[in-house]
């Protein structure tokens, strides 16, 4: 009986498509309605900022499930390159060496990465066991570079602070523009290359991609390094910000990457994780963290709203896939 | 239950007519169901009949139209009311739970309870109840995962007879059936008549089943009502004429060739997987369609497969276009020229992704430029080409694939495979299956394009015999994962090709 497909079957309305959008919009509204100081150039440079890191992970476990996989490992990635960093710069001599340390750095978190898609891909340990494994061990390491406490070092270089306080202008975070430049290329990686085209078609259906000759294995090697070092410049950011690093300091980034990316895979393409609707829903969530704290709300309030919009997200995205899983023949 | 003898109407509908927009899915039909019959209901896909069962099942509510049940009208809220008034339907999609027995899927969703928890015992003896009724011996105590195809459809049956039912509607029930599994099931059928009493409405597309057992034959077109019939008065191929909207079936032409000197494309002696060797011996050659025929899980598939490197080999002995083969996979295969759509419709379509999509990943790297950026424009030409010279029905490129019919996607499947640069071999496996006279004869027309006016070579899987006689120049039959027997055109014999994928020539050397 299904042949004809209805008129509305397609497209679903302009506000169903970007009701994310006008959400945030209408929530950063409705806050600087109660809270004018919420509408400084100051506030709002810094809520940016501080959307940063969150916006890296989140586009880092995008590109994962846009694989078909998960990755608890990412609140890890984040933590050992900051101490990871930290650490090695905290050595005498060290201070003139920032940017080979940096490159190190990545290449670690590039690694951490490799070792997580190694375990799936190679031994076949489903994803989040394998990345729930090399968190754990992580942690370890990272407790060990610390001493189980923080770093904070006079021995520093003062470009430390650069990428996570410096600005442009003196208005424009550093932070910001990193982050927009990576953001818009992940954006143009994953919409407008042949790779995105792949790490989709990998998550739609692995055993189509036999049929039609797509190497499964490589891209889930590509997604899960490439979310490493995003999760490793989101450590290196957030250290530089604060001015220390601790192995702890990625206990929220599982969680709030997945409600963003949840969140975000109702924006645009109903259904599809997609990297605008992850940096939407990432300015959103710190939208409303920023103000409901200034609003002086208990800190409860915002794991409530949280916790919420995550199943709202999810309950959307299931509802949509249970749509169109509904009429395969 | 009434214990009146013979043809006594059960079930009546008078003037059911259902509307989805735009599109009339049935109009104003009227028929009748009697006790001691059993009615197929014969058309194309989209006639009509799945909207027709689904109304007298409760799913859809009638626009128009009445039901009447041993006479009393009865309006249908939800499924529940129609299982309450004694009408059953088995779908064409098994929903069996693997691991547990028969007794268990059986009573499952309404297992007898004793204090709180399941009684096990009760949940036997009622399985068993139901079964003695039916006078029907197959285990309950298995997991029905370890039962044939055709043991599972009656285990299914069993379940549909837990409310009692008098009226019985089994959807394409043959479908997952092997060959020597029919027989029996029919069988059955016909007994669920005789002993019992049973109305049945019977939906099948092979017209062979349709006039081994139905008494009264219907026939539903374009969601109307083109005749009822009793199945003596009928002729298969007035069945047939009611059947097919004016035009759409074509005419398949195999022209003789000599093909002795032509060049071979593909030549296996040897495949071995799942750690067992098996011996097919075969030459597929340039300009020929050759089909392979055997029961599910005779080889087909896993030869195919193996050869393509979509399966894990253990090593064969095969050539390709004039190279050894060995380990191989998937891309490397497709680049020499071999494609292979899949058994399951569903593992050759990627869910979620646009129409476009789903056509531009075979040929990613063509779309793209050496820095790995996606030709927009060209991927959208390249993808309308192909949907245009298939004619595929869909409303936008944009598309979910899951939204056209499994003929449409099923199109896109084959289209894509038949545009590869350098295609050689096209294997196609059970191309036609759920699909429509109408559609499954395009399908043959396409493959005879392809061989005689492409110089192609297509190896058609199927486990309809009769389509691959009218549509081959050579057929292979498997057995047990062997090739068992080879005939060329002139030789096609059907009672020998059935006896060889039965078994009949187990042990000899071909």
């Amino acid at each position: 009986m299904s042949t004809q497909v209805s008129p509305r079957g397609r497209a679903g309305g302009f506000l169903t498509k970007y009701w994310l959008f006008f959400f945030t919009i209408l929530v950063f509204i409705v806050f600087s309605i109660l809270q004018p100081r919420f509408l400084s150039v100051n506030n709002i440079m810094s809520m940016l900022s501080s959307t940063c890191i969150l916006a890296l992970t989140g586009m880092g476990e995008t590109l994962i499930f846009c694989v078909g996989e998960t990755d608890f490992a990412v609140g890890m990635e984040l933590s050992l390159s900051a101490v990871f960093i930290a650490r090695v710069l905290d050595n005498p001599g060290m201070s003139r060496m920032y940017f080979p340390v940096f490159i190190l750095t990545l290449i670690v978190g590039a690694a951490f990465g490799a070792v997580n898609v190694f375990l799936h891909a190679k031994i076949k340990i489903p994803s989040f066991v394998a990345t729930l494994g090399t968190s754990l061990i992580a942690t370890g390491i990272g407790k060990y570079l610390t001493d189980g406490g923080s770093i904070s070092s006079r021995r520093w270089p003062a470009v430390y602070t650069l990428i996570g306080q410096g600005y442009i202008a003196g208005v424009i975070p550093i932070s910001v523009a990193v982050t927009l430049a990576i953001t818009i290329a992940m954006w143009v990686y994953s919409e407008k290359t042949k790779n995105g085209k792949l790490f989709y078609a990998v998550g739609s259906s692995p055993v189509t991609c036999k049929y039609v000759g797509i190497n499964v294995a490589a891209q889930k090697v590509k997604a899960f390094i490439l979310c490493a070092l995003l999760c490793a410049i989101a450590g290196i950011m957030q250290t530089s910000m604060l001015r220390s690093a601790t192995p702890y300091m990625g206990s929220d980034t599982l969680n709030s990457s997945l409600t963003v990316l949840m969140l975000g895979a109702t924006f645009i393409k109903p259904g599809v994780f997609n990297i605008p609707g992850t940096i939407v829903a990432s300015v959103l969530l710190r939208i409303i963290s920023f103000g409901l704290t200034m609003l002086g709300a208990p800190s409860f309030a915002f794991d409530l709203a949280q916790g919420g919009l995550l199943l709202f997200a999810i309950s959307l995205v299931t509802l949509i896939h249970r749509k169109q899983s509904k009429s395969i023949g | 239950m009434p214990t009146q003898e013979n043809n006594q109407e059960v079930l009546r509908v008078e003037n059911l007519t259902k509307k989805f927009i735009g599109i009339l899915a049935n109009d104003n039909i009227s028929l009748t169901f009697n006790r001691h019959e059993i009615h197929s209901l014969c058309g194309e896909n989209g006639a009509g009949k799945s909207t027709f069962c689904k109304m007298l099942t409760g799913v859809y509510h009638p626009d128009e139209g009445k039901i009447f049940v041993n006479g009393k009208e009865i309006q249908f809220q939800a499924p529940a009311d129609s299982l309450a008034a004694g009408i059953s339907m088995v779908y064409q999609e098994r929903n069996l739970v693997g691991h547990l027995t028969g007794a268990q899927n059986i009573c499952l969703g309404h297992e007898p309870r004793k204090g709180g928890l399941i009684d096990e015992k009760a949940i036997v003896a009622k399985a068993e109840e139901i079964r003695s009724r039916l006078g029907i011996e197959i285990p309950l105590d298995v997991p029905v995962e370890e039962l044939g195809a055709g043991q599972q459809q009656i285990i299914e049956i069993i379940r549909a007879f837990y409310g009692n039912p008098s009226v019985l509607i089994l959807d394409e029930p043959t479908a997952s059936l092997g060959e020597g599994e029919v027989e029996p099931f029919l069988d059955f059928i016909r007994s669920l008549r005789d002993d019992l009493g049973m109305a049945i409405l019977f939906i099948s597309h092979k017209l062979e089943e349709v006039y081994a057992i139905s008494d009264v034959i219907t026939v539903f077109a374009d969601g109307r009502h083109i005749l009822t019939s009793p199945k003596d008065k009928l002729s298969q191929d007035e069945c047939v004429k009611a059947m097919i909207r004016a035009g759409r079936q074509k005419t398949i032409v195999v022209p003789k060739k000599d093909f002795t000197n032509a060049e071979v494309v593909l030549e296996a002696r040897e495949v071995s997987y799942d750690g067992k060797k098996h011996h097919v011996p075969m030459k597929v050659r340039k300009g020929e369609a050759v089909g392979f025929y055997g029961l599910v899980g005779s080889g087909r598939t896993e030869t195919m497969e193996t050869i393509g490197g979509i399966r894990l080999s253990d090593g064969m002995d095969v050539t390709f276009a004039g190279e050894r083969i060995t380990k191989t996979e998937p891309v490397q295969m497709i680049h020499r020229g071999f494609i292979l759509t899949a058994e399951k419709r569903i593992n050759g379509a990627f869910p979620g992704l646009s129409v476009e999509d789903n056509i531009c990943n075979l040929f990613i790297d063509k779309l793209s430029s050496k820095a790995g950026f996606m030709y927009v424009e060209k991927m959208l030409a390249f993808a309308k080409k192909i949907l245009d010279k298939n004619e595929v029905k869909y409303t936008s490129i944009d598309q979910n694939i899951t939204e056209l019919s499994g003929g449409n996607i099923q199109k896109v499947i084959i289209g894509r495979s038949i545009e590869l640069d350098n295609l050689r071999l096209l294997v196609l496996d059970e191309p036609t299956a759920g699909m429509d006279l109408g559609a499954k004869s395009e399908v043959y027309v396409k493959i005879r394009h392809l061989v005689d006016d492409e110089s192609k070579s297509v190896i058609f899987i199927s486990s309809e015999l009769d389509e691959l006689l009218t549509t081959c120049d050579e057929l292979c039959v498997f057995y047990d994962g062997d090739i068992v027997a080879q005939y060329s055109r002139e030789e096609f014999n059907k009672e020998q090709i059935l006896a060889d994928a039965m078994g009949g020539r187990k042990g000899e050397k071909t």
